[in-house]
């Protein structure tokens, strides 16, 4: 009840205002505002929006369509992406969505991995590890990232992790997390017959983060085994 | 055989520009109630949120339904204070009868749910040029496609939207001048039968089946047929009201 407090204070003020203009009291009908306001007041009011129409035509600033992200395609791209990677086929992964690489010379026996996180708790990068006889005394590391959507909006995904070699273990540091902040105006009406084809406005694509390393065959890893996973 | 041959369509058309230029003082606060809608509107409609791997995105959406809302409900009390004493015998000025006096009404009626839904929608543009001057961000403009994107369809359905309130409030005002006592006894059965439906899980969603209705032909249908029963209540009731004494 205390939830639809507010929309009863806003609805009793719109009473109060419809009232206000156009009040009956018996048989005489009294209003703060002469009648004949009502009128000029309506022609303002359109030619203000009239204005603004125009004006609006002006306004700089790109139209998303809700029917532009194919959901199936990117569901795909997803997909594809996961198997590429999970079946050590770097090769086979969209150039588009590897956004990094690193090359480090590495000589040692093991190496261990070092996860840092702003939020300890929620380190979001999927670390894979390749083991391949076409490396010897280097380590690489591959940043993958797939495709992001928010409500059909393309979100630019530019930072990726520090990669780092610190003593006997690769130093992984997610980026500090960016605050992106879209305005989106949406002309149509919240009825459903104007939702066509477009069933809840509200969605946001599943978006896959990777670390992809690739270590020489021989190099045992010594992080704990949660932390990572072996692809072949 | 009168000198002066006088028809129900031209006493209904003289009242209707009776009442078009006596109640113009509506207009007074529709679009106040608009300007406060789209005030409130500001702050965004919607917000949608969600994070990936160093990212938080903030969706904020500007829409007019704040603005649609007010509309609908000035609608229902400009058609409910419409039905009251002072607004009935206004009709006395000319020869008339109730169906003449409620058919000019329920056009005035039409006329100002067509002029509010007009104004609610085209709203959207002045709300977007304010929101691209106040807000630092760039403002992306948001093509759903299909009838959405047509601004005359949107019109009509705001339209049927804003008469059917208006026609509701009409009947419900005519309801409660039968008896004071309906004042207190409607919202009670209003707010009644939304706990009882909320309550008991009863099956009857008026909500889904007027608003949740995917084809427009069908929702227009539902919209229109219904503002015609309320109007046919309101003039039975109006029927049963006293005579102007």
């Amino acid at each position: 009840m205390v939830a639809f407090l507010p929309i009863l204070i806003i609805l009793i003020i719109v009473a109060a205002l419809t009232t206000t203009f156009m009040v009956s009291s018996g048989k005489i009908k009294k209003s703060l505002v002469p009648a004949k306001a009502g009128g000029w007041m309506l022609i303002a009011y359109s030619s203000l929006l009239i204005v603004a129409i125009v004006v609006s035509l002006f306004i700089p600033g790109e139209t998303i369509s809700t029917e532009s992200v194919d959901e199936q395609d990117l569901e795909q791209t997803v997909e594809d992406m996961h198997e590429a990677v999970f079946n050590a086929e770097l090769d086979d992964v969209d150039p588009d969505l590897i956004l990094q690489e690193w090359s480090f010379d590495y000589e040692k026996d093991a190496v261990g991995l070092d996860l840092l996180s702003a939020n300890p708790d929620q380190f979001s990068i999927m670390v894979l590890i390749e083991k391949t006889n076409e490396l010897d005394d280097d380590l690489k590391a591959f940043y993958i990232h797939s495709p992001m959507y928010m409500d059909g909006i393309p979100i630019d995904v530019e930072t990726t992790p520090e990669v780092s070699i610190l003593d006997e273990e690769v130093r992984v540091v997610t980026p500090e997390e960016q605050q992106i902040r879209y305005n989106v105006y949406d002309h149509g009406l919240s009825l459903e017959p104007f939702k066509e084809g477009n069933d809840s406005p509200f969605h946001s694509s599943f978006s896959m983060a990777v670390l992809y390393l690739q270590v020489p065959e021989d190099l045992e890893i010594t992080a704990d085994i949660s932390d990572y996973e072996i692809v072949r | 055989m009168y000198l002066t041959e006088v028809k129900t369509s031209d006493i209904i058309g003289k009242q209707f520009r009776y009442k078009f230029k006596s109640y113009i003082g509506v207009f007074s606060s529709l679009v106040i109630i608009q300007l406060l809608g789209l005030l409130f509107s500001l702050s965004g409609s919607r917000f949608s949120s969600s994070s990936a791997v160093g990212y938080q995105v903030d969706v904020q959406y500007y829409t007019v339904d704040i603005v649609m809302i007010f509309t609908i409900f000035w609608g229902f009390m400009s058609a409910m204070l419409l039905t009251t004493k002072a607004y009935r015998e206004d009709d006395f000025a000319f020869i008339t009868n109730r169906f003449s006096s409620n058919l000019s009404t329920i056009a005035f009626l039409a006329v100002i749910s067509l002029i509010g839904s007009l104004t609610a929608v085209l709203s959207g543009f002045l709300l977007k040029v304010v929101v691209y001057l106040v807000e630092s961000e760039p403002l992306l403009s948001l093509n759903r496609g299909g009838i959405a994107s047509t601004y005359s369809l949107e019109i009509l359905g705001a339209f049927v939207v804003v008469f059917l309130f208006a026609t509701l409030g009409y009947a419900a005002g005519m309801i409660i001048q039968l008896h004071r006592l309906f004042i207190v006894v409607l919202p009670a059965i209003f707010l009644g039968g939304s706990v009882w439906v909320a309550t008991f899980d009863v099956p009857i969603d008026l909500f889904h089946f007027y608003f949740q209705e995917a084809n427009f032909l069908l929702f227009l249908l539902k919209m229109v047929g219904t503002a015609g029963v309320l109007c046919a209540v309101a003039m039975l009731i109006a029927n049963r009201l006293e005579v102007k004494r």
